[in-house]
């Protein structure tokens, strides 16, 4: 009897073990998932800092009275760039960036020449798609968080998650940026008409 | 984009004419046809070939073979036999057909040229079967294409180019060309050739019927996202079935025989895509070897764009992005730029019809009406460019920087 009772407990226990691994492997591979999502934004964060660059010496001989708005965003450009900030501070920064860039790019728009120029032309190109994949890199980060908070939030997985650490992540939010792109969009087709 | 009114216009000034003399054409052929339905001289010389053929092979296999076995083969040879003269002979009933074509040339031409975009339209030809599978779009590939009227263009910066297709999952069947002539061939082989195929097409159950589409993309992009809608009905069950799984092995065979000719394998190993527009989840399931670029590709305003199109047309829409362009595949029941009472077939249906149905069929309003289908259905393929917004790329497409 004792040995059949043992034999229950132990597979019960094995059953319940297994269960554990497969729900922590889950959520791991939810976790690594976002990493790897950040990784992407992250990527298109740089392709934009190496344009800055370009932007900025395009648009500096017209917009004068501007240049306090231009050397900000080469600082803010070169403190995003500092590889030991926080993932949170780093988006602070990237945030601030992207609303002066946005400033210069509306200012531009009373500069017939500027707006003519080949290269500035090319640089406005690649700075949309750029933004635009940022967005796409955005939102498949959200998806990865979704996917990672919904794995450590339903039942039983909660119970494993808060027992490992696992803590819920916070999304992007939709805020300036994600309309922005939008916004320019819309603004340049209408100079273009 | 031109309305129905400016058609209404254009039909009275430079169509008319044409089609009331066709209309004059097609009564007097139905005429003919309802009076005596002769014997095709083309039925005559199949079936005289049939037996030249047959007979000598037949005496020749008795010689040779023991009789289990010729019996055997006749009892494939002859269906086969009679399914060619059949069908061979219903093609090539072609003074119908030839008024077809006439009629596409006349008629379908001048609508298309309407509508003043740059274009090429060959009434026989189909899009390449090789894009239809590199595209992906079918979880199933085609392994017989038949298809027509292709038209190839331009609206604005976006290059096009689609037509009707019937996509089989086997070859397609072209036994008949045995016993057509090189005279035959030289003269009219593609018509002929195009006719039988079609035919056969609808006779062997295609996975996928209707219109093909292939559009240059607003965006460039190197990744392959598929959509596919998750409530696709369709009379075959086995593409049904395939479709429920699209990382069923079928479909993951599918992208190895793509990769077959790729460097890397894993370019080729499509993922789930999870939106996060929960709409569109519902409605779509979405598959790429790239996540970020898939999203890139599927911007919320294209998303919202597709929702929108499936709105207006009331159809399952398929659809792939894939090397800089969008395909789309837009499943018909009816056959396109082929109104009811003109095809070749609904000759067929006329010449069996009652009096009075014949009577509505071949007045000069019912030939009206098809002409302004003609006109909606160019209208609506036309507008697929504008629906997805692929003229506007003055931001986006081709950065140089990148």
């Amino acid at each position: 009897m004792f040995t059949i009772v043992i034999s229950i407990a132990v597979i019960i226990l094995f059953l319940v073990a297994y269960y554990v691994i497969t729900i922590f492997n889950t959520i791991i591979k939810h976790k690594n998932a976002i990493d790897n999502a950040f990784a992407s934004v992250d990527v298109m964060l740089k392709k934009r800092h190496e344009l800055i660059p370009n932007l900025v010496n395009a648009v500096k001989g017209y917009l004068n009275h501007e240049k306090s708005t231009l050397s900000e965003i080469v600082s803010l450009r070169n403190r995003a760039e500092n590889a030991t900030l926080p993932p949170a501070q780093k988006m602070i920064i990237e945030n601030a960036l992207s609303q002066s860039l946005e400033k210069v790019l509306l200012q531009v728009e009373d500069y017939p020449d500027l707006k003519a120029s080949e290269n500035f032309l090319q640089l406005q190109q690649a700075l949309n798609t750029v933004e635009e994949y940022l967005s796409a890199s955005r939102r498949f980060y959200n998806a990865a968080v979704t996917q990672y908070n919904n794995s450590i939030e339903i039942f039983p997985n909660n119970l494993i998650a808060s027992r490992f650490g696992f803590l819920k992540q916070d999304v992007f939010e939709s805020k300036n940026e994600e309309r922005q792109s939008v916004d320019l969009d819309k603004q340049f087709n209408q100079a273009e008409n | 984009m031109k309305t129905l009114n400016d058609f209404q216009e254009f039909y009275k000034t430079e169509l008319s004419a044409t089609v009331h003399r066709l209309h004059e054409e097609k009564q007097a052929l139905l005429r003919a046809e309802s009076a005596a339905p002769s014997e095709n001289p083309k039925i005559k010389k199949l079936k005289q070939r049939i037996i030249l053929i047959s007979i000598p092979l037949i005496l020749f296999m008795l010689w040779l073979l023991p009789l289990v076995f010729v019996i055997f083969f006749l009892v494939f040879y002859v269906p086969i036999c009679y399914m060619t003269i059949k069908v061979g002979g219903r093609m090539g009933v072609s003074v119908l057909g030839d008024f077809r074509q006439k009629y596409k040339d006349q008629i379908i031409r001048k609508i298309i040229g309407f509508f003043e975009y740059k274009f090429v339209y060959q009434p026989l030809d189909s899009v390449n079967k090789d894009a239809v599978n590199d595209s992906l779009i079918f979880p199933e590939f085609a392994r017989g294409l038949v298809g027509e009227d292709y038209v190839q263009g331009t609206i604005e910066k976006t290059t096009f180019e689609f037509s009707e297709i019937f996509a089989l999952s086997q070859k397609e069947p072209s036994v008949v060309q045995l016993f057509v002539s090189e005279e035959q061939k030289k003269k009219n082989q593609l018509k002929m050739m195009n006719e039988f195929n079609s035919m056969m097409a609808k006779m062997t159950n295609p996975f996928f019927r209707g219109l093909f589409f292939i559009a240059d993309f607003h965006k460039d992009f190197t990744c392959t996202a598929l959509v596919r809608p998750n409530a696709f009905q369709w009379g075959n069950q086995r593409f049904q079935k395939n479709f429920d799984g699209p990382t069923s092995s079928r479909y993951r065979a599918a992208s190895r025989l793509k990769s077959e000719n790729k460097t890397s394998n894993a370019r080729h190993i499509l993922e789930a895509v999870h939106l996060e527009d929960p709409e569109f989840d519902s409605l779509y399931s979405v598959f790429s070897n790239d996540q970020v670029e898939a999203r890139y590709v599927l911007s919320t305003g294209v998303m919202q764009r597709i929702k929108d199109f499936r709105a207006k047309t009331g159809k399952e829409v398929f659809l792939s992005f894939k090397d800089s362009k969008l395909y789309l595949a837009l499943p018909y029941e009816r056959s396109l730029l082929e109104p009811k009472g003109l095809g070749k077939e609904h000759l067929y249906e006329y010449l069996r019809s009652s009096s009075a149905t014949q009577a509505v069929l071949a007045s000069e309003t019912a030939d009206q009406d098809h002409i302004n289908e003609f006109f909606t259905d160019l209208h609506f393929i036309f507008s697929i460019v504008e629906e997805f917004n692929l003229n506007t790329r003055i931001w986006t497409k081709k950065s140089q920087l990148l």
